[in-house]
């Protein structure tokens, strides 16, 4: 248990065209240099105009604008940004997909596993209009526009590998062990990828079908800036 | 040759299938998906992160823990863009900003209001979201120096509460279009995208408020300034 470590990863990699290898070549995707300086870039200009609106981040910004605006720009930079999924967009109607990733080291026993998507508006009052303690108490109710779960895993037992594959018949299991302990050709492990990825995209034809929107657009200014 | 292949091809075809979502090195893949629809009688709104008001949208993902084990969580944060059914219409407006017109908002300083005509033009006060607001601004006469020339985007969030209403101007973002003492009856162009993440569509909901200002600040070398408001609707095409 101490060992394994849950992570959700790579929601967004299957409507994204950047992306030309396969999706869970996560590390592939952030060696490429191109991508993240274009990436990079995109943050850089649209989000890091103005750090993360907090209270606080409005202070820091309304103190240094009496230094100049040098200063002020200073301040912008320090926004950073975390990861690629930013760059997706959403409509709705649209499928949301995604993979949850559960690294474990030995076996991982729960009691299920759930995904649950929600949206809501929030608000805070303003202390300026209504009042120091009023804005604190008397925030207002969010508004729920989305709210679904879904389980994902039923209780069980989280395997490694090779536990797993005992269920399986002989000489299934040896072809595997063959291709794991790359015993096979290159051409097994060619073809091996292949149906990796085919039965892969069939299982989630349905993202293909999703146009994306204005993603030429939104980068293309941007970098010309 | 052919059957070889077609027989290896389904043989790792197979044992894939069955290992299914289960890959090497205790790595579990788990896909799920969500058709992104609004609750009964909500509607979605645009991804919006203001001062006032915040629209997010979160995937979370829950491992419940077995009796001795903790629970595990994982938030990610996505965006949501909602097109609007209307078309865009352009507004294009032509301002002249003279003495005259201004309103004296300080009463610190005794010193005569400066002469001085701008003139410009702004291609269109409601704007596609993911387009660069643009015009152009000419100095064409001032008699003081001219120290910069700003733009200024400010979001105007107004809160409806029982016990009232609170309406805030706070600032997005600000750029520079001209730096110094600008040569007169040169047209500068103005160029400003967007920003996403703190931006959205117009909105006008019963409870709440998101709308946007286009503010253009002309600060003179002895400190005063004048500002000039343009309201603008924020607009999301289809297929933008």
């Amino acid at each position: 248990m101490t060992n394994s470590k849950f992570l959700v990863t790579e929601i967004f990699h299957f409507r994204c065209p950047l992306f030309s290898t396969f999706p869970s070549d996560h590390e592939k995707i952030s060696k490429n240099h191109s991508l993240q300086d274009k990436a990079s870039t995109y943050c850089h200009h649209v989000y890091g105009s103005c750090a993360q609106p907090s209270r606080q981040s409005l202070q820091t910004r309304r103190t240094t604008r009496k230094d100049g605006a040098e200063e002020r720009k200073e301040t912008f930079e320090k926004l950073t940004f975390p990861s690629f999924f930013f760059l997706l967009r959403f409509s709705p109607q649209d499928l949301v997909t995604g993979v949850i990733r559960v690294r474990t080291k030995g076996g991982l026993s729960h009691n299920g596993i759930t995904v649950n998507l929600s949206g809501r508006v929030t608000f805070i009052m303003s202390s300026k209009s209504v009042g120091m303690i009023e804005s604190i108490y008397s925030s207002l109710k969010p508004i729920t526009l989305a709210d679904y779960t879904t389980q994902v895993c039923k209780s069980g037992k989280l395997y490694p590998l090779e536990e797993h594959t005992e269920h399986l018949s002989t000489p299934k299991r040896e072809l595997k062990k063959a291709i794991e302990g790359r015993k096979a050709s290159f051409f097994d492990f060619f073809l091996l990828s292949r149906t990796f990825f085919l039965s892969r995209f069939h299982a989630l034809n349905a993202i293909f079908s999703v146009p994306i929107r204005n993603f030429p657009n939104a980068i293309d200014p941007i970098i010309s800036f | 040759m052919l059957s070889i292949q077609s027989f290896l091809f389904k043989q790792t075809y197979d044992s894939l299938t069955i290992v299914d979502c289960f890959t090497s090195d205790g790595l579990t893949e788990l896909p799920f998906e969500f058709r992104l629809e609004p609750l009964a009688g909500q509607q979605l709104q645009e991804t919006y992160h203001g001062i006032y008001v915040n629209v997010q949208y979160l995937i979370t993902a829950d491992l419940t823990g077995s009796l001795l084990g903790r629970n595990l969580q994982e938030v990610l944060l996505f965006f949501v863009e909602c097109p609007n059914a209307q078309k865009l219409v352009p507004a294009p407006e032509s301002f002249v900003i003279t003495p005259e017109g201004i309103e004296v908002t300080s009463k610190k300083t005794n010193k005569p209001v400066p002469k001085f005509k701008l003139s410009g033009r702004i291609d269109s006060k409601t704007c596609a979201i993911t387009q660069p607001f643009t015009g152009h601004i000419t100095v064409d006469e001032c008699e003081v120096p001219i120290k910069s020339i700003e733009l200024q985007l400010l979001r105007v969030e107004t809160v409806g509460s029982a016990e009232g209403f609170s309406k805030e101007r706070t600032e997005i973002q600000n750029i520079q279009i001209g730096d110094g003492d600008v040569p007169r009856g040169f047209q500068i162009d103005i160029h400003m995208i967007f920003p996403r993440l703190f931006s959205c569509r117009t909105v006008q909901e019963r409870t709440y408020k998101v709308e946007f200002d286009v503010t253009l600040v002309i600060l003179f070398e002895d400190g005063r300034n004048i500002t000039e408001n343009f309201p603008v609707t924020l607009v999301r095409e289809w297929g933008s």
